[in-house]
């Protein structure tokens, strides 16, 4: 009598519980799966595929003086050291990258608690793994992954992740470093089909407070392909052991902002207060002056580009070029004695082909990216 | 330039290197840093079959198998009964070898006590008997190094004596650069580096765990120790670490990771270097010191070229890039919720917290059941402790945006601080038509026609370097006041919007505000929302939902980027608060305009939360500047 009264109030708690489960708000948050195509507006200079900012762009960075000086020395043709050619960004390249994302959730099997979301890779960018089931991150002395190690929460309907253990990178693309140290706080707030990534950088060896970046991406319905390039590292003309950068005082980008935009140095090399309104009035002269000097259409562009052709080299790496040049299916367009543009569609992002000049590599910069209205002047055979 | 001078000059490379960043360490330094508290020790699991131990003088690498212990580093005197009883947790078997990577007081002080503990693979002692030969203990565990350990280790100043103990030092030593051997069914190389952070150097690899021990070649907390006294050389630190970069390898080429079930598992791959201090390491922070080095060095060697003075140099402060990078405390990321055998095996861990959860929730299986009822109670509830809806959109507020807001331009700053230049469209998707109407811009002419304030529209207005401050104009409209343009917005709760969330699929984007005047700001109608949940249940409103329509056309950007009279403006606000309490509004605009843009123009404004209005500078609207 009693074993059947015990096993049916069970089973009647048991199926109330699960009733009322089903009324209850999802613990798992809201739903983050899908393909998410990029929409590179909000940081349309620092995001765009291949070209990024200028070498000496730290503008609304706050930078202390030693990562200040670290750019300086940084040179672009690092990339090219043959143990970076196949390196990776840090997680943190999900906020300074521009590629869109893949996400979907590992769940378990019978209970359908969600136990990590996933970002899937990229070309230069592995996979993120956000693990939900409140394991704590390693310690300090473990080994950093190129994935990083990510944890996250759910704050509302807002997805927190807390990543640390990143290796050393940079947050800008042109070389603002981020240390091993770094870490990065980003929320995923979902609102109808558009989803927005707020990511807080701290960095206690090269900033001097949090830096805050946001990028926003568009419900796609054409999945994005979430695998990581395989790479093979190659010749891209930098000697092994060679390690190209600037002396102090000798990076000759250092007044690239300034003669083509009138931007002045105090800007150009970045520091928290640059990023906030009031720094605009504090340098209003100088600013007024920017104003007059705004650069003919196109002719920033081709200065960058003004190389010889037979210097060229392939950034970043990709399966279609190799290191002699173009790779099967493109050819070079020239202009008079020199090489312009190279922008060309490929998987699910841009393969660019840059310049390369004395060693230092040339990237093309503040390009719009309209293949259809022929900017490109590289195009396949 | 003869041989003598190439050396002298060398050397005073090295030397001016040393003075800048500080890369000399003397042997008491070294000592006072050994003497650290040794009470917690970590171990940090780095294979299955490998072990890290810090916080014992210099990091110990610990191979373990059925064969007995290697030891790479014995770490210091004073903290040998530590690691022993660190050991004696993860094998009962002996440790058989010590091999030492340097004559640092922090590698070879416990040498003797570590060794005496140990049994070495020829002994045939039974139980605790130990064979002693005029006080030598001929069980004990081989102490392995290059002789020049051995050399510096009993090595006594003039006058005085060793600095080791004889029962310290190594019972086996090598002259050769390789010595090898097979240990635990795993190869072991052990190399000599010439004049590296000392001339004593060596790097231990185990070539089937794939791990490196570096020894005090690398430093992972700072600039490496290059004694110049104990015949350290910059060049011989860069071969070092050269050799270790060639013998790593990184992770990858990742292919088509990860996908299927597997895709949760860590990506596995890669050589792990034990540096002598600090965190693990892989290739590319070895690349990353090195890079470091090199760098540092070619900057002294280029001032010396140019005739600098040793003072001119350190007051040039060649390494002050570096500085701050290996100055830190390692134990700073979150040290307190270390769990030692959880490092490397995340999945082990996983499965602790599991079956301690599995436990708990059968203990407590009846008390789940009443929690869902209390919480389905309260759920009922919902509406701040009664079950009537709130009764204005302030009230209804899931947070409170009121106060002063500073914009932060950390992204795109040449294109908000500065005006850019005509036909200057990067990061936006204009259209043919909109290209047109932006070619023919002309600042002049909006200026005689009064339209400063084109660019000061709503769907561009929050993109501009501006301070905010949002008030509630009545408990149903939030105002939202600009300084830079000296603008205004009103956002209109209707009262049922106000009084509660609206789901994505109901909300604001099917109401149409009544036909009104147009104007730059338009009209907007403003819900709490939030997104649709995946099973449903009542949602609770998490951000702020902006439609706003009648707009006049303007311009996205001050350079004459337009949109049209047909433009729709879908904003969403969100307000995080950070663990120190500062507060963060993101405000995401989508613009979206058939005739001027191609695909709809998102964009991000960071608004950081200001603790009053003293920044606050109305300035007026401006066709240029």
């Amino acid at each position: 009598m009693w074993p059947r009264t015990s096993a049916a109030i069970v089973v009647v708690a048991a199926t109330s519980a699960l009733m009322l489960a089903q009324a209850l708000p999802n613990p798992d948050g809201i739903d983050l799966s899908g393909s998410w195509a990029a929409r590179n507006f909000t940081d349309a200079i620092g995001n765009m595929p291949g070209g990024g900012p200028r070498p000496v762009d730290y503008l609304g960075i706050p930078l202390n003086e030693i990562g200040r000086a670290w750019s300086l020395v940084y040179s672009q043709s690092q990339v090219s050291e043959p143990e970076r050619i196949c390196d990776y960004y840090a997680p943190s390249y999900i906020a300074i990258g521009p590629m869109g994302l893949r996400i979907w959730p590992e769940s378990e099997l019978l209970t359908g608690y969600t136990t990590a979301w996933m970002i899937g890779g990229w070309a230069d960018f592995v996979p993120i793994t956000i693990w939900m089931d409140g394991r704590p991150h390693p310690s300090a002395y473990a080994a950093h992954d190129k994935s990083g190690m990510t944890t996250g929460v759910w704050e509302d309907d807002v997805l927190v992740t807390y990543t640390t253990h990143m290796e050393a990178s940079m947050i800008r693309r042109n070389g603002v470093p981020s240390s091993d140290r770094a870490t990065m706080t980003a929320r995923f707030s979902r609102h109808d089909d558009v989803l927005t990534i707020t990511a807080r950088i701290d960095d206690p060896i090269y900033l001097t407070e949090p830096y805050y970046l946001t990028r926003s991406f568009a419900l796609s319905r054409a999945p994005l392909n979430p695998a990581t390039h395989p790479c093979t590292v190659t010749n891209e003309g930098v000697d092994a052991e060679r390690v190209p950068h600037y002396k102090p005082g000798q990076n000759p980008f250092v007044g690239e902002l300034t003669e083509l935009y009138g931007i002045p140095q105090e800007a150009v090399l970045g520091g928290a207060e640059t990023a906030l309104p009031e720094f605009r009035k504090t340098i209003k002269e100088k600013l007024r002056a920017a104003v007059e000097v705004r650069e003919r259409p196109g002719e920033h562009v081709r200065r960058a580009w003004d190389v010889p052709a037979d210097r060229l080299a392939i950034w970043p790496r990709s399966p279609h070029f190799n290191s002699q040049g173009i790779g099967q299916g493109f050819k070079t367009e020239r202009l008079g004695q020199h090489i312009e543009l190279a922008v060309v569609h490929g998987g699910n992002g841009f393969d660019i082909a840059g310049c390369q000049e004395d060693g230092q590599l040339r990237v093309p910069l503040s390009i719009s990216l309209e293949p259809a209205a022929g900017r490109s002047r590289l195009r396949a055979s | 330039m003869d041989a003598h001078h190439r050396r002298v000059r060398a050397w005073t490379a090295t030397a001016a290197l040393a003075a800048v960043v500080g890369v000399t360490v003397c042997v008491p330094g070294v000592i006072a840093r050994a003497q650290g508290n040794t009470s917690a020790l970590e171990v940090l699991q780095v294979r299955p079959n490998f072990y890290m131990i810090v916080g014992a003088g210099a990091n110990i690498g610990a191979q373990v198998g059925p064969n007995g212990v290697v030891l790479v580093n014995a770490g210091t005197a004073e903290a040998s009964d530590d690691v022993l009883a660190a050991i004696a947790k993860l094998t009962s078997q002996p440790i058989r070898y010590i091999i030492d990577t340097s004559a640092d007081p922090d590698v070879v002080g416990g040498n003797a006590n570590l060794a005496k503990a140990g049994r070495n693979i020829t002994s045939f002692a039974l139980g605790t008997n130990r064979t002693t030969v005029a006080g030598l203990d001929l069980d004990a565990a081989r102490v392995l190094s290059h002789e020049s350990v051995l050399t510096r280790m009993r090595q006594a100043p003039p006058g005085g004596k060793s600095p080791f103990p004889s029962d310290a030092w190594p019972s086996e030593t090598f002259e050769e650069r390789r010595r090898t051997m097979y240990f635990n069914d795993e190869g072991i190389e052990i190399l000599k580096q010439a004049g590296a952070h000392t001339d004593a150097d060596t790097i231990v690899f185990f070539r089937k765990s794939d791990v490196i021990v570096a020894g005090n070649i690398i430093d992972a907390d700072r600039f490496p120790m290059i004694d110049l006294a104990r015949g350290g050389s910059v060049k011989g630190e860069i071969t070092a670490l050269n050799r270790i970069i060639e013998l790593a390898i990184p992770p990858g080429p990742f292919v088509r990771l990860p996908s299927g079930p597997n895709a949760t598992a860590r990506l596995q791959g890669g050589t792990d270097v034990l540096p002598g201090h600090g965190r693990i390491f892989r290739q590319i922070d070895v690349v990353n010191y090195r890079d470091m080095l090199v760098i540092v060095s070619e900057i002294v060697q280029d001032m010396i070229n140019r005739k600098m003075t040793l003072d001119q140099i350190k007051a040039a402060d060649p390494a002050r890039p570096f500085k701050a990078r290996v100055r830190r405390d390692v134990r700073s990321v979150d040290d307190e919720r270390f769990r030692g055998s959880c490092v490397q095996e995340p999945d082990q861990c996983h499965l602790i917290e599991r079956s301690r959860t599995v436990k708990s929730i059968a203990a407590a299986g009846v008390l789940i059941v009443i929690a869902l009822l209390a919480m389905h109670g309260e759920g009922q509830g919902q509406g701040r402790g009664n079950n009537l809806p709130p009764s204005s959109a302030r009230a209804a507020a899931p947070f409170d945006p009121t106060g002063y807001w500073s914009s932060l331009i950390t992204q795109n700053w040449r294109l908000r601080m500065v005006p850019p230049g005509k036909g200057d469209y990067i990061g936006i998707p204009i259209s043919a038509a909109g290209k047109r109407t932006a070619d023919g811009w002309d600042q002049a002419k909006d200026e005689a026609a009064g339209n400063q304030c084109r660019a000061y529209g709503a769907p561009g207005l929050m993109n501009l370097p501006t301070h905010l401050h949002i008030t509630w104009q009545d408990d149903n409209t939030l105002r939202v006041d600009t300084d830079y343009g000296t603008q205004t917005r009103i956002l209109r709760f209707t009262p049922s919007q106000g009084r509660g969330p609206q789901s994505e699929s109901t909300g604001v984007s099917a109401t149409r505000a009544e036909s009104r005047k147009r104007s730059w700001q338009g009209n907007s109608v403003a819900a709490w929302a939030s997104p649709a949940r995946g099973r449903g249940g009542p949602p609770s409103a998490r951000y702020l939902r902006i439609a706003t329509t009648d707009l006049l056309p303007g311009y996205l950007r001050k350079n004459g980027v337009p949109y049209g009279d047909n433009a729709s403006l879908l904003e969403y606000v969100d307000l995080f608060r950070e663990p120190n309490g500062a507060a963060l509004i993101v405000w995401t605009a989508v613009v979206d305009d058939p005739v001027n843009l191609e695909t709809p123009y998102i964009i991000s404004s960071q608004f950081k939360k200001q603790a009053n209005g003293s920044a606050w500078q109305p300035t007026p609207c401006s066709a240029g500047w």
